[in-house]
């Protein structure tokens, strides 16, 4: 009894001590999320509002709900806290203010997400609400408001792709969506695929049917569940439509209905003989009509059908391709312009029909003719990555392999930001894997689905395919859909790719040697993928099974190979492939499922015997996060577990230097442990919560996290160090700063040009020195500064510091204080912004927290990489402070001759002495003309340049801080001009005050108007 | 494992019924702490506490705050003077290049004048920045005598902002402007203010962050910093109650 007490309040103060390292304590380390938006990911709903049509929601298969105000010139995430893989949207056009979103994309693809439910917001997408009973449908496929009363509405539930479920069904809202009942459920096997609803009589709703499974190595579409139903009782009771249709049993079918006669349907039924059907009378007959293979082809897939909202013969199929008819669906043609194939929603602008938005498997599109010409619009960063790699140039370049849409390479920072036209293409079909080889920076591997490897050389422009082929006395080789290919961590000439057999190669793919027998179980019933597809036959690799779907090659032996397969198997060799050990049953004594698909491996770079593995069995139905660690290479596991996962697993990824800081990717989100897997927390610094996380990297340079998102792009956390550092015993602490590497001097090379600004744009990290620290608590009284100064003690700069709770990072643009410039003139003077860069050295910064004060050392060096000597930095620098110093002159002699100014107008009007007078206005004009030659005083607009000796000094001032080389002769011979004629003002000034200052003073005295002396020494002296 | 899981595994033994009623006790105070949602008026006054009551609040009639504004990626601190009367009038000078520079908000009109950026004379502010600005007039806040200012006030849930939970409050004006508060659960103190303002024809989110909180001479609380996008914003000091001659609510 004791003894559980003491667990129970050791639990209480331990769960107390943990809660002080969390998500919010990194929140400051916020992702860049650089696209890329050229080629975007599966978008599959698209809703606008019909009274305010700049107003659009979008869909997407991984990457959450966007939302456009001005008609897709830019969008901005809407869903960034839930489920990303989004079904279906709708708008209530009658209080356009309330939005629903169904998660879980209904496109049932081998790779097709899950969904978590049912959201509603009621303000436009700013909050949103998750609606009870929807948990587990997995995938929602079509919402659909009553256009006459918006209380009733319905949600389509295909259900679960890979397990029967009795969440399947239609289901009813008729409170505005407070509360649903399901209304039609056929069986566990079957759920609804599609609605209409009539629009001038909303009783009558029409619903699809679906019988559908995947396995891992298999589909079927179609069975005795699917067909076509009627009710005209608002749900209450259905009827099965028959006559005129095509024999059962059915697939998936798609029905629609003209809402300006909504008699009119049409669907399109997939069955044996696939085909497009019409019917006059609200389904009680149908008619097959003949229809082009676009119309009918992958029914399970291009489930889009609408017709115009004012037309009724105008019907639209997007589907492969994107094809019309103009009456009524008797015939159709197939639509032209450059447009991404595989289409999955589309939105007509009921105001105005010519104008149409599409989702496609490569983004969206706007059309304003109908559908003839298609203009993408690339601001939508939903791309779907499977990996990501890096190399190791300055910046480096990121690779990585999308959905649908090639493999693709971009700086990790670009003039401008990361534009769409900084990423290039380097291979193509469906991308997955992508390598740089590990001795040669210039030559890439790239595959497509199946196994497709392909050799790149950068350089010379030149590529050929190296996929293994099968040799004598081997089996038909299988490859994944998704076929691992990998550098050796250890010996970086090693490639490997495997079938079900390994192979490595150590002439770049040229010639492989196979280093494994059959890996996996090789399970023969497993491995009958030309029968699938049911009733269309659908057999693209997607099927492939019994392969090895992931290997690593340990970063301690290049011996030490592991590799894990999509049937459960995880196997080991020791001796560089001669023999190989299975530990699958190992993991399953753990408590994992077998057969599960290993989905990523990671053994670590600190103890060859310490191996962590991601396993994901969400084709059996199995959507629970799977991560384990093994400590004796295999021998036994441990389940890592946390209450924060959600979603399948797909990567584990141990830190490069920090044994125990590791960080996992699943379905649903990005997590890290800062305790080797203890405890875990989900990041969430501008990641959104349940990102599909499918690869994560660790920069060995720059210590950024970069991580492949299946619906976001490639997001890259710039600079993990903090987290490294980041221990309870630093928690702890109220402020901590943390110590910095040694800072390169650089004003960021590498952005030569400014970029077009088109499309999307992903951000660059910061060029600036970053000063980091940690604050146990947000500072909410005192405010918070940073004094950096240099050796010598004198202050360089004062930055505003953040207070946030938690990593604090805020930059130092490595400069010092601007000079304070000649004021007043005609225009602003550049020259008071800018400040030379600091010299290497040692700096010292005074974190400063209220009324205390912490301090921690800054070493600033020369970059190794700049062609700029130290010699070449001091003379920049000296020159840069002689310039400087000339601008403080010149803004101390402009204040003191705009001071003496001030106070002869003052003095002006009260004298009476005409001679006096006479003589103060011609003092104050001889000021008035040095002043003049000073700086600008006369410019009357900013296309009217005026230059005068402070736009003089800043032209050479600024030319010389801001350029990364040391100053040009000529540059030199013009500081010693300025500084002549800013010795020559001074002497002016002192002649001018010379010659009137004493004089006009007695003679003010004489006037009883004496006070000048005094003031203007008073201000002078200010 | 989870709080619940532990009790379940405690309650399963029968020997455990003693240390039931302790256990229940510390597990009452620990959900307390995750079940109890705080409603608005709890939030607010909470709020209104911790800046000093409502009472006190109602005495603040006007101010004078004097600091430096730095704009962001800026090094210079340029000089901020803000001046208001309650709910008659706010203005803020800004000396920047030897030019006065400022924005006058009246419950009648707003006017700006930034000869720094080449203006001649003062121009009137368009009807969203004067809707927007109207918030400056208000010198005890939104949360004092909400109704009786039109003020609708609603929960909006909660979010971490800068590593600590707040609490949402969505202000609704009179005049529809909307602005979400993020009031920090622990000190009770704005964390952050988020204001639908039209940026280039489009509504978007102007968010300050606020930081600082003192108490002047007087008594008053105030965040003595604020950043916004453009820039941070220090008060040296805030001067309260003190006579304002309502003539520098008008144009020179």
């Amino acid at each position: 009894m004791k003894s559980a007490f003491i667990f129970f309040v050791g639990l209480f103060f331990a769960t107390s001590a943990n809660a002080q390292i969390s998500s919010a304590t990194f929140g400051m380390m916020e992702a860049r999320q650089i696209g890329p938006a050229t080629m975007g990911g599966r978008l599959t709903a698209i809703e606008g509002v019909n009274n305010e049509p700049r107003i659009i929601y979008v869909g997407s298969a991984g990457g959450g709900v966007w939302k456009t105000t001005n008609a897709g010139v830019s969008f901005k995430s809407i869903f960034d806290k839930y489920c990303q893989s989004i079904g279906a949207l709708a708008v209530d056009q009658k209080n356009p203010k309330v939005i629903f979103v169904g998660t879980g994309e209904s496109n049932m693809r081998n790779t097709v997400s899950v969904g978590d439910g049912l959201y509603r917001s009621t303000d436009e997408g700013e909050n949103w609400t998750k609606i009870n009973g929807f948990d587990s449908t997995e995938h929602i496929s079509r919402i659909i408001i009553d256009p006459q009363n918006s209380n009733n509405i319905y949600v389509a539930v295909p259900g679960p792709l890979w397990s029967d479920s009795k969440h399947r069904g239609l289901y009813k809202s008729t409170d505005g969506g407070k509360t649903f009942e399901k209304i039609f459920f056929i069986n566990e096997q079957t759920g609804v695929a599609d609605i209409a609803v009539n629009t001038n009589n909303p009783s009558i709703v029409y619903a699809t049917t679906w019988e559908f499974r995947r396995k891992p190595y298999s589909f079927n579409s179609g069975g005795k569940g699917s067909g076509i139903y009627k009710s005209i009782d608002g749900g209450k009771t259905w009827k099965e439509l028959a006559n005129g249709l095509p024999a059962k049993p059915f697939g998936r079918s798609a029905i629609t209905l003209a809402p300006s006669a909504p008699d009119n349907l049409i669907a399109i039924i997939e069955a044996e003989k696939t085909g497009l059907y019409i019917s006059a009378d609200g389904g009680e007959t149908w008619k097959n009509q003949s229809a082009t293979v676009n119309v009918v082809s992958r029914p399970f897939y291009f489930s889009c059908l609408v017709i115009d909202p004012k037309d009724p013969k105008r019907v639209y199929r997007p589907g492969f391709g994107f094809s019309y008819s103009d009456d009524g669906g008797y015939s159709f043609a197939d639509g032209g312009g450059n447009v991404h194939s595989d289409h999955h929603a589309l939105w007509i602008n009921p105001n105005y029909t010519n104008q149409m938005y599409l989702g496609t498997d490569g983004g969206l599109y706007v059309s304003n003719d109908r559908g003839a010409n298609w203009m993408m619009l690339s601001v939508l960063p939903v791309s779907q990555f499977y990996h990501v790699t890096y190399d190791m140039k300055d910046p480096y370049n990121v690779y990585g392999g999308l959905q649908d849409n090639q493999s693709w390479y971009a700086p990790s920072q670009s003039a401008g930001g990361i534009e769409n036209s900084d990423w290039k293409n380097i291979g193509g079909g469906d991308g997955f894997w992508v390598q740089v080889d590990g001795m040669n920076p210039d030559i890439v591997y790239s595959e497509s689905q199946g196994g497709e490897i392909v050799h790149t050389d950068l350089k010379q422009g030149k590529a050929f395919g190296i996929k293994p082929q099968q040799a004598l006395n081997d089996e038909k080789l299988r490859f994944n859909w998704n076929t691992p290919i990998v550098i050796g961590q250890k010996n970086k000439r090693n490639l490997y790719i495997a079938s079900q057999y390994l192979y490595r190669s150590v002439d770049e793919g040229k010639n492989w040697i196979k280093i494994s027998p059959d890996l996996t179980t090789n399970n023969k019933e497993k491995q009958k993928q030309e029968q699938s597809g049911g009733l269309s036959a659908d057999n693209t690799s997607a099927e492939n099974h019994c392969t090895i779907f992931t290997l690593a090659e340990s970063p301690l032996d290049e011996n030490l190979i592991w590799a894990g397969t999509d049937d459960g198997n995880l196997q080991y060799t020791t001796d560089g492939g001669k023999t190989w050990t299975n530990v699958a049953a190992n993991y399953t004594a753990a408590g994992i499922p077998a057969q599960t698909w290993v989905s990523s491996i990671e053994p670590s770079r600190f103890d060859k015997n310490v191996v962590y593995a991601s396993f994901d069995n969400h084709m059996y139905g199995d959507v629970k996060t799977y991560f384990a660690k093994s400590t004796d290479m295999g021998k036994t596991w441990m389940m890592l577990k946390s209450e924060e996962f959600t979603g399948y697993a797909h990567k584990i990824k141990e830190d490069n230097l920090n044994k125990d800081l590791l960080f996992a990717g699943t379905e649903m989100g990005l997590y890290a442990s800062l305790d080797a897997g203890t405890n875990w927390f989900r990041m969430k610094n501008n990641i959104p919560w349940k990102a599909l996380v499918r690869d994560i990297q660790i920069h060995p340079v720059t210590n950024d996290l970069i991580l492949a998102t299946h619906g976001r792009g490639i997001m890259i956390v710039d600079n993990i160090t903090p987290m490294r550092s980041m221990t309870k015993e630093v928690a702890a602490k109220d402020v901590v700063i943390f110590d910095s590497k040694p800072i390169n001097l650089t004003m960021g090379k590498n952005y030569v040009g400014s970029g077009s600004g088109d499309g999307y744009i992903g951000g660059n990290s910061s060029q600036q020195a970053a000063i980091q620290y940690y604050f146990k608590d947000r500072v909410n009284s005192g405010e918070v500064k940073i004094d950096i100064y240099d050796k010598q003690g004198k202050l360089v700069q004062t930055i505003p510091g953040s207070k946030r709770r938690g990593i604090n990072i805020v930059d130092w643009n490595m400069r010092t204080t601007p000079p304070k410039v000649a004021s007043g003139g005609t225009k602003i003077d550049f020259g008071g912004f800018v400040a030379p860069m600091v010299l290497p050295g040692e700096y010292t910064v005074k974190l400063k927290v209220g009324d205390k004060q912490y301090e921690n050392k800054l070493m600033m060096q020369r970059d190794p990489g700049s062609d700029m000597t130290l010699a070449d930095m001091e003379d920049q620098y000296n020159t840069a402070m002689q310039l400087y110093n000339m601008h403080e002159r010149l803004g101390k002699l402009v204040d003191s001759i705009s001071n003496k100014q001030k106070m002869l107008q003052q003095y002006l009007p009260n004298i009476k002495n005409a001679k006096l007078k006479k003589t103060v206005q011609e003092y104050y004009n001889k000021l008035e003309d040095l002043r003049s030659n000073l700086l600008a005083t006369k410019q009357k607009s900013q296309f009217a340049d005026e230059k005068k000796l402070r736009e003089d000094i800043t032209e050479v001032y600024a030319a010389v801080c801001n350029q990364e080389t040391k100053p040009s002769n000529l540059q030199k011979e013009r500081t010693g001009v300025l500084l002549q004629q800013v010795g020559d003002a001074e002497k002016l000034g002192a002649t001018i005050n010379a010659q009137y200052e004493q004089k006009v003073k007695n003679e003010l005295v004489k006037e009883k108007l004496d006070k000048m002396d005094t003031e203007v020494k008073k201000k002078d002296n200010q | 494992m989870p709080l619940q899981s532990v009790l379940t595994l405690l309650f399963k033994n029968k020997k455990m019924k003693k240390i039931k009623g302790i256990t229940f006790l510390i597990a009452a105070v620990l959900l307390s702490q995750f079940l109890h949602a705080q409603t608005v008026d709890e939030i607010i006054n909470k709020h209104v506490a911790a800046m000093g009551g409502r009472e006190k609040i109602l005495t603040l009639s006007s101010a004078f705050m004097a600091g430096t504004f730095q704009a962001t990626g800026d090094t210079a601190l340029i000089a901020i003077t803000s001046t208001k009367k309650h709910l008659i009038g706010s203005r803020i000078d800004i000396e920047a290049n030897q030019t006065n520079n400022y924005q006058i908000i009246t419950p009648q009109n707003g006017w700006i004048f930034t000869p720094v950026q080449g203006d001649k004379e003062p121009r009137l502010l368009n009807e969203d920045q004067f809707k927007v600005g109207q918030v400056q007039l208000d010198l005890q806040g939104p949360f004092i005598n909400s109704d009786q200012k039109g003020y609708k006030i609603e929960m909006a849930g909660t979010e971490v902002i800068d590593g600590v939970m707040c609490n949402k409050l969505k202000v609704t004006a009179s005049n529809t402007n909307v602005t979400v508060y993020y009031i920090d659960s622990k000190s009770n103190f704005i964390v952050r203010a988020s204001t639908k303002m039209f940026q280039f024809g489009a509504l978007e989110d102007v968010i300050t962050t606020y930081g600082d909180y003192n108490k002047n001479e007087d008594g008053f609380w105030f965040a003595y910093t604020n950043i916004t996008p453009r820039g941070k914003t220090h008060y040296n000091k805030i001067v309260t109650n003190v006579p304002v001659d309502v003539n520098i609510f008008k144009t020179n």
